[in-house]
């Protein structure tokens, strides 16, 4: 879900790696990179190699797929947070 | 060649044909990016102990490479239960096989050194474990294989539930998993995929001229055996086909064993001593208890699954 919520902007791995680990979550690469794959590979992503500054990228996108894939994980996060809170509030 | 260039060479050797390429060259992209950043921080270019200590954060090569491998184990884990319970059986059905095979050698020649006879024992026992044990996997392996492609589990549907009683038995596990293996180690043994004289113990059985004409027969009822004991075995439940099934198979055992039972000497036991081969005959005095029992056994387990089968029907 947060690799989804930060692509709503383009990044390619390192940069996607670096934007997520300065809000505070580190990823490793043996991780984030067979993930993006996975997450291709089920048509929630899309990837093109492109030239930036002077060095060829992968640059990864979200499509619509992830889009709608993206807001049901958005919607059930919140409902299970407020379920947490509840119980967190009923708990003595 | 760098350092990075190195790594990355590495690492692809070990990742899959198709992803090859562009998995090595995103690697090396994010090599060169995080060279890049730590050295923009410390204001200098990386030394090479620094550059090789990104490198072993990065971990080795074998490890960042089996990430991308699709299938990372050989048995998945939802058949693992049952690869465990079989290979069991397998283990303690070939130790049978074995002692048996080592008492009647011993029997046979009783100067033989007991000591040098149990060291043997264990490695025949331990030799056929690991060959049962390699087949057991390849047959796992493909298994998992199959489910895989075809999403058998996310292609599940409730209709396929069986129709069974409120009381219905649940079949054994242990007992379906008894019977696949000998039945699959019985087929094995009867078509040589594993030798009938098992390694250099020197009991073996010879068959008479008449078996191959006998033998597409039995392998037929033995392939159906052990196509009910494996559904038996995935789906331990009782229904009204699976006990259909099992008292059919019945029958073409019995006449198999009628026919066997009408041949003059169908198999002799041979052995090499140290005198020569000696031969012994299995005719009818053995074959004909074998059918009686077998045949008794039948009836009896007939009758209780006949009830069984009654008692389906008026549920």
């Amino acid at each position: 879900m947060a690799v989804l919520e930060a692509l709503a902007a383009p990044h390619y791995g390192y940069s996607l790696r670096r934007f997520l680990g300065e809000k505070g979550l580190e990823v490793d690469e043996g991780t984030l990179y067979p993930l993006l794959r996975r997450l291709e590979a089920q048509g929630l992503l899309s990837s093109v190699w492109e030239l930036q500054e002077g060095r060829k990228r992968r640059v990864y996108r979200r499509s619509g797929a992830g889009d709608a894939a993206h807001q049901s994980m958005l919607e059930e996060w919140q409902l299970l947070n407020q379920a947490l809170h509840r119980i967190a509030g009923n708990t003595p | 060649m760098n350092w990075l260039e190195r790594y990355t060479f590495a690492v692809k050797a070990h990742l899959p044909t198709d992803v090859r390429q562009d998995v090595a060259d995103e690697l090396l992209s994010d090599l060169l990016d995080e060279r890049d950043h730590r050295a923009e921080s410390l204001g200098r270019e990386l030394t090479d102990d620094e550059t090789k200590a990104l490198l072993k954060e990065r971990g080795h090569p074998l490890l960042v490479a089996a990430n991308y491998q699709p299938r990372r184990a050989l048995v998945s884990e939802e058949l693992y239960p049952l690869f465990l319970l079989l290979l069991r059986w397998v283990i303690v059905a070939i130790a049978v096989v074995q002692i048996g095979l080592a008492a009647i050698s011993v029997l046979n020649q009783p100067e033989q050194n007991i000591g040098q006879s149990i060291i043997h024992l264990s490695w025949n026992t331990l030799h056929a474990s690991l060959y049962g044990f390699a087949w057991l996997t390849l047959i796992f392996y493909l298994f998992g294989e199959y489910i895989n492609l075809t999403d058998f589990f996310k292609n599940w549907k409730p209709e396929s539930l069986p129709r069974v009683t409120p009381q219905g038995e649940y079949i054994s596990r242990t007992g379906s998993a008894i019977e696949t293996v000998v039945t699959v180690y019985f087929f094995a043994w009867l078509n040589h995929i594993v030798p009938q004289s098992l390694f250099d113990n020197p009991v073996g059985l010879v068959f008479s001229e008449q078996w191959p004409s006998l033998l597409p027969w039995i392998n037929a009822v033995i392939i159906a055996s052990v196509t009910l004991s494996l559904s038996k075995l995935l789906f331990p439940y009782w229904t009204r086909r699976k006990i259909a099934l099992d008292l059919c198979l019945y029958i073409p055992a019995v006449i198999i064993l009628a026919i066997i039972y009408q041949w003059d000497n169908a198999i002799a036991l041979h052995m090499n001593t140290e005198e020569g081969i000696s031969q012994w005959d299995i005719g009818q005095g053995v074959i004909g208890p074998i059918l009686a029992g077998y045949i008794l056994v039948a009836s009896v387990d007939s009758v209780r699954k006949l009830r069984k089968f009654r008692a389906m029907k008026r549920e």
